[in-house]
C-alpha cells in the first residue's frame, strides 16, 4: 500500500512536471486556458445573452458560471486524459509489472488540482465580495463525490481504450453532449418541462444542481440529488475497478 | 524449494489484420484473428539459488517466457507460480523519465519496481556509486547519454536485492569497463545464492553461468538438462540448419544436403566417375574409430577400403575433415607418397586429436594422379566430440602461457 502511496505521487510529479517541461509559460497556462474560455462564455451569455440565472434575482451571471464551470473542466480534462493514460503509458505498461491502476487514478488527480486552485481563487473572491457562510464547505463532500466519480470513469474508458480507439473520439463527443445538456452555463429553470427529462440522464447534472444550491442559494442540496451522486460514484468506481481488472491483463497483447 | 514454477504454460496472440476486426469481434460470434503460439504448453520448475539459462533461435518463445516470468505478460492458460521478488533487467530503463534528475529516477525507478521508499535511501549512495554517474546524478537525464541511461537502470535494478534476476542479454552493458562491472555483480547474485532466469545468443555466458538450460524451439521445451550437454546439441541444429539453408534458398533439387553441399564446396574439381557408368576406383567403406565415446584427446583413425576395377590406374587418397556448416579444418592427401593401384585397406591416423567439441564431418576422396580428378568420395558417418569445457573454438593449438 505505501508502495502504491509512492507510485501515487510519483505518477503525480511526473504528470505536473511533464505538462510544462519546455513550454516557456509553464504553469501559467494551465490558469490561462481556462481564464480565457470563462471570458468568453460570460461575454456571449452576459453581455449578448443578457442570461439571468434565476429568473427572480440579481445573480451576476459569473457567479452562476464559475460555481460549477472549474469542476466541469476537472472532470472532462480528468476523464479525457485519464482515459489516454494507459495507451499513452505502453511503454512501461508492456515493460514493467507494476499496479496499471495508478496511471488514470494519478492522471485524475492531477487533472483536478489546477482547477480546484481555480475554484478556490473564486470562492475567496466570490465570499469577499458577498459574505462567507460555513454551508459552503459542504461543497467539500459534493467534490470528493465527483472525484470518485471521475476516478471510476478514467479507470473504465482507460482499460477500454486500448481495445477501441475509436472510443476516444466517442468519448470528445459525448463530453461535448453532456456539457451542452447540462446546467453549467445556463439554469436548468430556462430548460422547456419536457427537454428537462433530458438532464436527468445527464449525470453531471446532479452535481451541478448541487453545487448551484450550496454556493449560490447557500442552501443544503437536495436529499435526492445527494443519493443520486453517492450512487453514481459508487458505481462509477465498482465499474471502473471491476472492468480495469478484467481488462489488463489483455494490455500488453493490444497495446 | 521451487522458487518459480511452471505447469503448461501457453501464450497465444491473436492476429488481427486491422484493428477494427478486433472490434467486430467484441460484437460477434464470428472469429476474426488468426493465431500464434509463442509458448506451447510449457512446464518447467527452478529450485531457489539456481541458474536455468534459456536458448533458442528468434522466435522459439524466449521472451514471451522472460516477460511472463516478470509478469509484464499474462499466459494465455496454465498455471504459473513464483515466490519471491522478482527484478527484471528485460528493456532496461524503460519507465525512467528524462524529465527528472538522476536521483529522483532513482526512487521512481526503485517505486516502479515496488521498493519501498526507505530501502531505497539505504540504497541510494550505493547505486550512485555504482552507476560512476557522478555529478550528472543531480541533472535531468535527458542530458544524459545512453550508455549513462543504461548505467543507471542496471545500479537500481541490480541494487534492489531481487530474490529471483530475469536477464536478457544485459551483460553487455555499457562500456567495455562497465560490461565487467555488469558481469561481475551478475555473477555475485549466483554466488549470494540468488535465483536467475538468464536467456542469451552467447553461448560462452550460458555455458558459464547456468546450472541447467531450458532450449525453446518453436514455442516448446526441446532440450533440458546440463548446460554443455544442450549447448552442444542446440549448437549441433544451428551449424546443421546453418548448412542446409543456402541449399533451400538456391532451390537445389538435391534431396541429399550433405552430397549437395559437397558438390557445390568442389565445384572446381571435375566428377571424372560419371559417364561409362562404371567408376575406376571407389571407396567401399569408410568409418572412423573409435566411432562412439571419442574425445578430444584421443587418437582418431580414418579406416577406408578402396576398390579399384583394374590394377593400373593410379590414385590418390584425400581426406577432409570439416564441420557441419561446411568449414573446412584441415584436408590431406597422400601426394607426397607415390600413388596407390589396386584394392587397399587405408588408415589415416590422428594421433591425440587436438579438435574440441562439435559435430564433424569426414569425407574420403579417390584422386587420379595428378590431384585433380576425382574418381569417388563418400562420407563416413559424423563425428561427435562431447563438449568437456566451456572454452570456445574448434581446434586446440599447442601453447604455453608465459607470465612475467
Amino acid at each position: 500500500m505505501n508502495n502504491k502511496l509512492n507510485l501515487l505521487i510519483y505518477f503525480l510529479r511526473k504528470d505536473i512536471k511533464a505538462k510544462y517541461a519546455g513550454s516557456a509559460l509553464g504553469i501559467l497556462w494551465t490558469f490561462l486556458m481556462p481564464a480565457v474560455q470563462i471570458l468568453l462564455l460570460w461575454f456571449v451569455f452576459s453581455a449578448i445573452m443578457k442570461a439571468r440565472p434565476y429568473a427572480n434575482t440579481n445573480m451576476p451571471y459569473i457567479y452562476f458560471l464559475l460555481s460549477s464551470y472549474f469542476f466541469w473542466l476537472a472532470f472532462s480534462e480528468g476523464l479525457m486524459r485519464a482515459s489516454n493514460s494507459i495507451i499513452e503509458n505502453t511503454d512501461i505498461v508492456k515493460k514493467i509489472s507494476f499496479p496499471n491502476i495508478i496511471l488514470p487514478v494519478a492522471v485524475t488527480l492531477s487533472s483536478y488540482l489546477p482547477h480546484l486552485v481555480g475554484f478556490m481563487l473564486f470562492i475567496a473572491a466570490y465570499s469577499f465580495a458577498t459574505s462567507f457562510s460555513p454551508v459552503i464547505l459542504l461543497v467539500i463532500f459534493i467534490i470528493l463525490l465527483q472525484l470518485l466519480f471521475s476516478v471510476g470513469m478514467g479507470m473504465l474508458f482507460s482499460a477500454l481504450l486500448p481495445y477501441v480507439r475509436d472510443l476516444g473520439q466517442i468519448l470528445s463527443q459525448v463530453l461535448a453532449g453532456l456539457f451542452f445538456l447540462s446546467p453549467i452555463i445556463y439554469s436548468i429553470e430556462a430548460v422547456p418541462g419536457k427537454i428537462k427529462i433530458l438532464f436527468q440522464f445527464n449525470p453531471l447534472t446532479y452535481f451541478i444542481i448541487s453545487y448551484h444550491k450550496i454556493i449560490l442559494l447557500r442552501e443544503m442540496p437536495d436529499f435526492f440529488d445527494i443519493s443520486i451522486i453517492v450512487l453514481l460514484a459508487a458505481g462509477a468506481l465498482a465499474c471502473g475497478f471491476y472492468a480495469f481488472n478484467r481488462l489488463k491483463e489483455g494490455f500488453p497483447d493490444v497495446l | 524449494m521451487n522458487v518459480i514454477e511452471a505447469d503448461k504454460l501457453t501464450k497465444r496472440y491473436k492476429l488481427y489484420d486491422k484493428p477494427s476486426a478486433r472490434l467486430k469481434e467484441l460484437f460477434s460470434k464470428r472469429s476474426f484473428h488468426r493465431e500464434f503460439t509463442a509458448l506451447d504448453s510449457i512446464s518447467f520448475s527452478i529450485k531457489k539459488g539456481e541458474t536455468l539459462g534459456i536458448i533458442g533461435e528468434n522466435g522459439a518463445g524466449k521472451s514471451t517466457l522472460l516477460k511472463i516470468l516478470s509478469r509484464t505478460l499474462f499466459p494465455t492458460s496454465g498455471r504459473f507460480t513464483v515466490n519471491g521478488k522478482v527484478s527484471s533487467l528485460l528493456e532496461l530503463g524503460s519507465g525512467l523519465h528524462p524529465e527528472f534528475t538522476g536521483i529522483e529516477n532513482i526512487y521512481l525507478y526503485g517505486s516502479l519496481l515496488g521498493i519501498d521508499n526507505s530501502l531505497m535511501k539505504e540504497k541510494e549512495a550505493e547505486i550512485i556509486e555504482f552507476s560512476e554517474l557522478g555529478d550528472f546524478i543531480n541533472y535531468p537525464i535527458k542530458t544524459y547519454s545512453s550508455g549513462m541511461f543504461v548505467r543507471l537502470a542496471f545500479s537500481v535494478a541490480t541494487a534492489v536485492d531481487p530474490d529471483i534476476l530475469v536477464i536478457d542479454e544485459v551483460l553487455s552493458v555499457g562500456d567495455l569497463h562497465f560490461q565487467k562491472k555488469s558481469t561481475d555483480r551478475t555473477l555475485l547474485f549466483k554466488e549470494k545464492g540468488k535465483t536467475m532466469v538468464f536467456c542469451s545468443h552467447e553461448m560462452y555466458h550460458v555455458a558459464r553461468i547456468c546450472d541447467r538450460v531450458l532450449w525453446l524451439k518453436n514455442g516448446r521445451i526441446q532440450m533440458e538438462g546440463e548446460p554443455l550437454k544442450v549447448i552442444q546439441e542446440y549448437e549441433t541444429y544451428q551449424l546443421a540448419k546453418n548448412s542446409v539453408t543456402p541449399e533451400l534458398n538456391t532451390g537445389s533439387a538435391s534431396t541429399e544436403t550433405e552430397a549437395g553441399g559437397t558438390e557445390k564446396r568442389d565445384a572446381g574439381i571435375e566428377d571424372k566417375s560419371g559417364g561409362d557408368g562404371q567408376k575406376k576406383i571407389f571407396i567401399k567403406k569408410i568409418e572412423t574409430s573409435p566411432h562412439q565415446n571419442l574425445r578430444a584427446g584421443s587418437d582418431l583413425r580414418i579406416n577406408m577400403e578402396i576398390a579399384a576395377g583394374n590394377n593400373t590406374t593410379p590414385y590418390r587418397i584425400a581426406v577432409k575433415i570439416s564441420t557441419v556448416d561446411g568449414l573446412d579444418i584441415i584436408g590431406i592427401g597422400t601426394n607426397k607418397i607415390e600413388p596407390f593401384y589396386g584394392n587397399r585397406k587405408i588408415t589415416l591416423l590422428f594421433p591425440k586429436i587436438q579438435l574440441k567439441s562439435g559435430t564433424f564431418i569426414v569425407e574420403a576422396f579417390a584422386f587420379d594422379e595428378e590431384g585433380v580428378y576425382w574418381y569417388d568420395r563418400k562420407e563416413a558417418p559424423p563425428v561427435k566430440i562431447p563438449r568437456e569445457s566451456i572454452e570456445i573454438g574448434i581446434v586446440n593449438l599447442p601453447h604455453e602461457w608465459i607470465v612475467d
